[in-house]
């Protein structure tokens, strides 16, 4: 799941920690206390057990039941919804320590404590477990060491230096030690389908193909949550979410840009944008011969209009921003003074000639469902034909192309429309990248780039780190090894009679749902 | 006897061939359901673990012939999205189905009765011309298109039905689950009707030119006592047939229908299993469809055997 990447860090961040602190909000004047909000979910959960997450509709209902150890918002450490109170770090950063807010109970009353933090980094570095995400608890292959200092505090050693390793951690959510301990394989225990968590709404029933209901946690160690219950509705077809949207069967959804004008059309809901974080690109394969060819690249980049390429695609200007960076504009050391390659056709002729290629004709892949790619795609196809290369449309079932692109060895097709969400530290980048990274869906291999992503992952921040990632920019811009089209918003529709949700979405990948109310 | 012994076996054939075909099917597709559950972040090791736990390692064959040893034990696997027995979700599944296919199917075989008996007896008249086009419309108006044309007037516009679901959250009444299925049911039922409507009427046709009609006549027997007591029997014979053809749907459900109407049946469940590359689950739902198949259509030859004489003494 792409939303579920994430998050990065400023070290000097965690020196402010009771900044952010419990403080949340005052309760909202017009919230009603009580009631019930239908959230709209486009397939059935998977898994809802938070190590074992990976598909986004039990990411959000794993939300509601789970509070992460703390979040990072735009950079700087956020402990309101978190189990956190602290986390403060060593000089050299090989030390973290965690300190717990107090009285924090699990959904069955049971206390949570110290020791549920030690068994849930345990159980991620443990091998036998396959947590998917155990890659958060390794650095450069070794495992980190966690360790019970009291009730409240927990010790994690670093193998080495690693100013990544938080925005990993962030990701983390913790598992009852008391339920879990001595299950073999937790992924797959039954235990699962009874969660219990510690975030502000407990389990309350799952009906397969139809809801999935929580209900409000009465100890929850942060504000009370204002909703008696939250239902989860599964609706698979998207012209019925958004009629039921306008009927009131469902109050809240997570809408596309195609669909804003409908359901805006309605008068019955707010929409509310956000940046998604998603970097919308158009990938090289470069497993094929014309695209190893820099020249060729780049020529494809100077084909292109890039405004028109976003307005085209997109609808319309307040729907995403043109990209020219790899990274979000939000994240750590950002560079935003890249060559921009834009609208010199006879440039591209000139690249074609140098390199040799002319009446090239290209294979472009993207996903069939998705009318944004699709809108893309068709630009592309025509721009390019202006400078002589004809391109041929590839489009592909979501599932199909998922797979597809998953493939290093892939060679079916030479251009691939892709997006992905990594959040505001950079190292985690280097996954649509370096040359061993299964997310490289252009199968760039540039050892002088995957050196530098080694080093920009392994060094504290400052000067030198800002450099390496300025520099990795500079040299994924100048070589043409990924073309970024957008930074594209995310829409969340919601009924008009609900408030409290600009609180909800804090512009990272946690909702903290305890902040919903029904309007009195 | 003998006969249906042999249809008995003939069926299991198949179904075994059913299996070999649909296995090999949905192998042959492209894509790799590992990389389904892959994101970029999992280890190396964890896809191979995952990759072996499904048994996907193994050739073809082999795999075939496992699932098929296990099958014969009544287990269908586990599906690979959730983990979960393929047969437990299968059947929290059925009760929706049932009720809605079940509703449907027993309310379109009453309307399509008395509308197909009374469009035959007034062939080419005004309410037949109405009833034909109205027909057409039902055979060829795309389910999902009416689907949220009915959402849109009923509730979006008049606000009188839910648009989505089978019930209202801790609601438990009748009237509250009947007020979920009219929409859903409706648009199944519009279809049927129309369809079954088509093979009555020209049933009826049939049967009223045939000779033992006219010597009803001549007896001086009344119009209505001839339809209802003689050329009814005998219009509604092909409608065993379509029933028994039918008969599957009531359990596999109507995958448009369900998913615009977000219906929490098998329809449902089978698109998931197909987009997720699940095909434990796809297997699952295939073989428990061909199953009622061949059974709806034993069933279908063995009532026809029994309600229609002349076939049972053409065959001895």
């Amino acid at each position: 799941m792409k939303k579920k990447l994430i998050a990065g860090i400023l070290t000097a961040a965690l020196a402010i920690t009771a900044a952010f602190g419990v403080s949340a909000s005052a309760m909202a004047a017009d919230a009603a206390i009580g009631g019930n909000i239908s959230i709209a979910e486009t397939a059935d959960p998977m898994n809802i057990n938070p190590l074992y997450v990976v598909d986004q509709t039990s990411f959000d209902m794993m939300q509601a039941l789970y509070a992460p150890f703390f979040e990072i918002v735009k950079g700087e450490m956020y402990y309101g919804n978190g189990l956190c109170e602290s986390v403060t770090a060593n000089e050299d950063f090989t030390e973290v320590t965690l300190k717990l807010k107090e009285n924090l109970k699990w959904h069955d009353g049971e206390p949570l404590t110290a020791e549920d933090v030690v068994f849930t980094m345990d159980v991620l570095v443990d091998s036998e477990q396959n947590v998917p995400y155990q890659a958060y608890g390794f650095i450069d292959g070794e495992a980190v060491q966690t360790e019970a200092i009291d009730d409240l505090t927990v010790l994690i050693k670093l193998p080495t230096s690693s100013a990544g390793f938080l925005g990993g951690l962030s990701q983390i959510y913790c598992i009852p030690k008391h339920i879990y301990e001595g299950v073999g394989n937790i992924g797959e225990s039954e235990l699962n389908n009874n969660p219990i968590g510690n975030g502000p709404y407990k389990f309350k029933e799952y009906r397969p193909g139809e809801s999935f209901i929580v209900e409000r946690f009465d100890d929850y160690f942060g504000d009370t949550p204002y909703l008696d219950t939250i239902t989860f509705k599964i609706v698979k077809d998207s012209n019925t979410a958004n009629a039921s949207l306008a009927s009131g069967d469902i109050n809240a959804r997570l809408i596309s840009s195609e669909d804003y004008d409908v359901v805006n059309a309605t008068g019955k809901v707010n929409i509310i944008s956000y940046d998604s974080g998603r970097v919308n690109v158009m990938g090289f394969n470069q497993n094929n011969e014309p695209m190893k060819d820099a020249r060729v690249r780049q020529a494809i980049a100077y084909a292109l209009d890039k405004e028109e390429l976003v307005t085209f695609a997109y609808l319309s200007s307040e729907f995403a921003d043109p990209a020219y960076s790899i990274l979000t504009p939000d994240t750590m050391y950002y560079d935003d003074s890249l060559t921009q390659y834009n609208n010199d056709q006879a440039k591209a002729q000139q690249l074609l000639a140098e390199a040799g290629y002319s009446n090239l004709s290209l294979t472009l892949l993207y996903t069939a469902t998705n009318k944004t790619m699709e809108s893309e795609a068709i630009y592309i196809q025509s721009k390019l034909a202006e400078v002589g290369i004809s391109v041929e449309l590839y489009p592909l079932d979501e599932s199909t192309y998922k797979n597809k692109t998953k493939d290093r060895e892939a060679t079916d097709y030479d251009l691939m429309l892709s997006f992905y969400t990594l959040g505001a530290e950079p190292s985690l980048y280097g996954d649509i990248l370096k040359s061993d990274s299964r997310s490289n869906y252009g199968n760039v291999r540039d050892e002088e780039l995957d050196a530098l992503w080694d080093k920009g992952n392994s060094i504290p921040n400052g000067e030198e780190r800002e450099n390496i990632y300025k520099e990795i920019q500079k040299i994924t811009n100048d070589n043409m090894y990924i073309y970024p089209i957008a930074y594209s918003k995310g829409f969340y529709a919601v009924d008009k009679s609900y408030g409290g949700f600009e609180d909800v979405i804090l512009q990272t990948i946690y909702y903290d749902y305890s902040k919903v109310y029904k309007i009195q | 006897m003998k006969r249906i012994v042999n249809r008995l076996f003939q069926s299991v054939l198949i179904m075994f061939l059913v299996s070999i075909l649909c296995f090999g099917l949905s192998k042959a597709a492209p894509g790799d359901p590992v990389m389904t559950y892959v994101e970029p972040n999992m280890s190396e090791a964890y896809i191979e673990q995952l990759r072996e736990d499904l048994g996907l390692n193994k050739p073809i064959v082999e795999q075939y012939v496992i699932w098929l040893k296990n099958i014969l034990h009544g287990n269908f696997g586990n599906s690979l999205m959730n983990k979960r027995p393929v047969l437990t979700q299968i059947v929290e599944r059925l009760p929706a189905t049932i009720l809605l296919m079940g509703s449907s199917l027993i309310l379109s075989v009453i309307l399509a009765i008395p509308i197909g008996l009374y469009t035959g007896k007034h062939k080419n008249k005004f309410w037949d011309k109405l009833t034909s086009m109205l027909s057409f419309v039902g055979i060829s108006i795309p389910t999902f298109w009416f689907g949220i044309l009915l959402i849109y007037l009923l509730s979006v516009k008049m606000g009188w039905l839910p648009s989505i679901g089978m019930r209202t959250d801790g609601v438990n009444s009748l009237w509250d689950l009947i007020r979920h299925l009219i929409m859903p049911c409706a648009v199944l039922t519009f279809q049927n009707v129309a369809q079954y409507t088509r093979y009555i009427r020209s049933s009826t046709i049939t049967e009223l030119s045939s000779d033992y009609v006219t010597v009803q006549r001549a007896y001086g027997m009344s119009e209505m006592g001839i339809l209802f007591r003689h050329v009814l029997k005998n219009a509604i014979l092909p409608m065993i047939t379509v029933l028994g053809m039918s008969l599957q749907s009531v359990v596999s459900g109507a995958i448009i229908t369900e998913q615009v109407f977000a219906w929490p049946g098998t329809g449902q469940l089978a698109v998931t299993a197909v987009t997720t590359f699940d095909y434990p689950l796809i297997m699952g739902i295939t073989m428990f469809t061909a199953l009622l198949i061949v059974i709806g259509n034993l069933l279908a030859d063995i009532c026809y055997s029994i309600v229609d004489p002349r076939i049972r003494i053409a065959k001895n």
